[in-house]
């Protein structure tokens, strides 16, 4: 039998195949595996033998195609925290090495970094860590789904200090960033306490995809202001261009979808004016949030085209925030429901913020560990 | 090897059988068996795929069934909730009702009804019916069928998929402050030149609107009612492209010049254009030096004084001018308090919003709003004043002097016509 194990090749077991049955009858269970096994393995060299050179050109191919399509997507990420040449267009720069002319991811994310840091106070070692762990999250998603993805800087800057300018940076930015990314078709509006919590939607799934089933375009079934439902001239025939969420306090805009349109444009621009803001910087606590529910309640151009996604589809809140309709399951975020991003708004009034990015980043991991992964750890 | 089989033959075939098919593949020696199974297997899973198509349609089928079906949303109306269809594409109001609808006054038109703040206001009724055609048959009370028909003006929208007009002449006309016979000819004016050039004619009670603002007293604000008619008329004409409004102190004189060939070609506002100068005196923002003329949205006017001249402009169907007249007659822009005239509300609006001055060609007066002077002579021809020929004579600042009876009546005998 030793003399057998060691004498195992192609052409012993042919010949055994054919003839030597007399060995054969005495064969052990393991023998008859590794027999198995060759039998497989010459089945497959008769058959596939013929094609290696298709095989391996076809190999090369799928390889390089990966290889080039996953290069070029972290070209995509900007930080522009710290962008000192205004004049310098980076998204044009950084992109183009394989193709010239390669086109603007259809999303891209704007995280809002560092919000009034640098001036008042200095920023503390968790805060770090948090804008660390945020811009870690969505650098990972947008990378998995080929978005893009731009940091821009909140600084209090003194262009803005004026009471009258104070929420005027967001529209400056988003201004700014359709420039930079002219083929983008939406823009995916961020503040810095967030997380995506389940990176394995896409944006197409989740929301571009059924827009019409998740979407609300009136107030009637959720309307926290109390706003007027009806509106002269309000067309909600017309396609959607800006996608927000409202809270139990009215509009949230912690994270909200623009779309790159003209229409867009003009209403950055008409967003903001000194009259408005003149009568109403006293009362408008929330600022660009305000003026928007402003416009939303007199202005039919700016309704037709507003669209209300579900809180929790976009910006589900963790327990702490809307304290007051604490039992109201439209609000907070519920791990069972998978829901796609958790915002912990207002966390830096009275919460810890630490505490909350911590924990649900720690759950983030969680929920999307799958049985195989710890065979790799 | 000491313990052997009975049978040679047959237990080498239950060892055969029992290692045929190595992980799932069939060994090159059973080659033949394979064969003769081949069949079998195309039964097999072509059932199995006839299984998997199946389970896919129904799913999609039980899927269809089980969503919500799409959100049915209120759909677009004015100021009434209810709406009528008008029948031609010139709209404008009975103008014979005028001294009844002076006798009957706002206080028998609206409801006056005591806000929560004290306040009294008059109120629009947004749900009002229109009154039938069964209806007006039966009453007889004149006064009430007055009323009900200028209730039901507002109401009318042109709807009709043929003989839709491009272009329509908005006018607001006034029974409180003019005279039935300026009024009548006023409109006619207007319907002239509509019907020569197959336009349409939107015109309104200004009265019409008094409900809708917060501040009544009409006196303070007579401007601003202008980009209500121009957001109603927008409404009412929706597939129209272009709106000349055109003030009651204005006539239109040359009826037989065709916007399209004069106001709103690329050549005549080529040459009219103000480039370059501030919106209003002393303001740091200009008009652009270079205009895209094919997606110009707005036309105003600018005086010799480099004040805007709202007597007649023009907006378009698109949402800059929708933002531009919303805008303006949001509460909250419209209610400040304005120290200015509207002219200037305008340029504010424009200076501040970059978007919208883009798509705004300032012009000089001289193409659609000629100031008419009578004290000048034919022979002082400039770019702001009326000579012979201009399109529009504006009679801007009459009723203060109280002279618009006298200019409409003679100004009216010499509009050309053909």
């Amino acid at each position: 039998m030793s003399d057998l194990d060691t004498q195992y090749d192609g052409k012993s077991l042919n010949r055994y195949n054919d003839e030597d049955e007399k060995d054969k009858k005495s064969l052990t269970f393991f023998k008859r595996i590794k027999l198995n096994f060759f039998r497989v393995h010459n089945y497959f060299h008769s058959e596939l033998g013929k094609s290696k050179r298709t095989l391996l050109l076809l190999f090369i191919v799928i390889f390089l195609f990966f290889w080039i399509t996953d290069s070029t997507i972290p070209n995509t990420f900007i930080d522009q925290r710290s962008n000192q040449a205004p004049n310098q267009v980076p998204g044009k720069s950084a992109k183009s090495n394989w193709l010239s002319r390669k086109k603007d991811p259809r999303f891209v994310i704007i995280l809002a970094a560092n919000e009034g840091g640098g001036v008042l106070k200095w920023k503390s070692e968790q805060e770090w860590a948090i804008e660390h762990i945020s811009i870690a999250n969505k650098k990972a998603y947008a990378k998995r789904h080929g978005y893009g993805l731009t940091i821009k800087d909140l600084t209090t800057v003194k262009r803005y200090s004026h009471e009258f300018r104070e929420g005027w940076q967001k529209a400056d930015i988003l201004k700014q960033t359709m420039r930079e990314f002219p083929d983008t078709e939406w823009f995916w509006w961020l503040d810095l306490d967030t997380l995506i919590m389940e990176p394995e939607k896409s944006l197409e799934d989740h929301i571009f995809n059924r827009i019409d089933e998740i979407t609300d375009r009136t107030l009637e079934n959720f309307n926290p202001l109390n706003l007027e439902l009806d509106q002269p001239y309000t067309d909600y025939s017309e396609e959607m261009n800006l996608l927000i969420t409202q809270d139990c306090g009215g509009f949230n805009l912690g994270s909200f979808f623009i779309k790159n349109s003209d229409w867009s444009r003009l209403f950055l621009d008409m967003w903001w004016d000194p009259i408005t803001y003149e009568q109403k910087h006293m009362v408008w606590e929330h600022r660009e949030q305000d003026a928007l529910e402003s416009l939303y309640a007199s202005e039919a151009w700016l309704r037709s085209k507003i669209g209300f996604l579900p809180l929790r589809s976009i910006n589900a809140f963790p327990p702490g925030a809307c304290s007051d309709s604490s039992d109201d399951p439209r609000y907070f975020y519920n791990e069972r429901d998978h829901d796609f991003v958790v915002n912990m708004a207002g966390c830096n009034f009275g919460r810890d913020c630490w505490g909350e990015i911590q924990y649900y980043a720690g759950l983030m991991k969680k929920l999307n560990t799958r049985w195989y992964t710890r065979f790799f750890f | 090897m000491v313990l052997k089989p009975k049978s040679k033959k047959g237990s080498h075939k239950a060892n055969e059988s029992s290692s045929q098919w190595p992980l799932g593949i069939p060994p090159l020696s059973s080659t033949k068996k394979y064969i003769g199974t081949k069949n079998l297997r195309i039964k097999l899973s072509s059932i199995f795929v006839g299984v998997c198509i199946l389970l896919y349609v129904f799913s999609k089928f039980f899927n269809s069934r089980g969503s919500k079906p799409t959100n049915q949303y209120p759909p677009v109306h004015g100021l009434y909730m209810n709406e009528l269809s008008a029948s031609s594409r010139l709209i404008f109001p009975h103008v014979e009702h005028a001294t009844i609808l002076k006798e009957i006054g706002i206080r028998g038109l609206y409801v006056f009804r005591a806000e929560i703040d004290g306040s009294k206001q008059y109120v629009l009724k947004a749900d009002d019916k229109p009154l039938t055609d069964e209806e007006k048959k039966k009453t007889t009370d004149q006064v009430y069928l007055v009323k009900k028909s200028f209730l039901d003006h507002g109401k009318l929208v042109y709807r009709k998929k043929s003989d839709e007009p491009d272009i329509v002449i908005v006018t607001l006309v006034d029974f409180e402050r003019y005279d039935l016979e300026n009024i009548v000819k006023v409109v006619q004016n207007r319907v002239d030149y509509a019907q020569i050039h197959r336009y349409g004619v939107y015109v309104r009670w200004i009265q019409e609107f008094l409900p809708v603002m917060s501040n009544q007293d009409m006196d303070s604000n007579y401007d601003f009612y202008k980009g209500l008619v121009m957001r109603a008329a927008l409404h009412a004409f929706p597939r129209a492209k272009k709106f000349l409004f055109i003030d009651q102190d204005a006539l239109i004189m040359n009826l037989n010049l065709s916007l399209k060939k004069h106001l709103l070609d690329k050549n005549i506002l080529d040459v009219a254009l103000l480039r370059n100068v501030p919106i209003k005196p002393g303001s740091n923002v200009k008009t652009y030096e270079n205009l895209d003329f094919s997606t110009v949205s707005m036309v105003i006017p600018q005086d010799e004084n480099g004040v805007l001249d709202l007597t007649s402009f023009v907006v378009s169907n698109d949402y800059y001018s929708k933002a531009f007249l919303e805008f303006l007659i949001d509460p909250i822009v419209r209610d400040y308090g304005w120290q200015e005239s509207f002219p200037s509300v305008v340029a504010h609006v424009l200076q501040w919003h970059p978007q919208l001055l883009s798509k705004t060609a300032v012009v000089v007066p001289k193409i659609m709003a000629s100031e008419f002077d009578d004290t000048r002579s034919d022979d002082d021809v400039d770019a702001f004043h009326y000579t012979e020929g201009d399109l529009i004579a504006s009679f801007k600042g009459c009723r203060e002097a109280g002279v618009c009876a006298k200019y409409i009546n003679n100004m009216y005998s010499k509009t050309k016509k053909t």
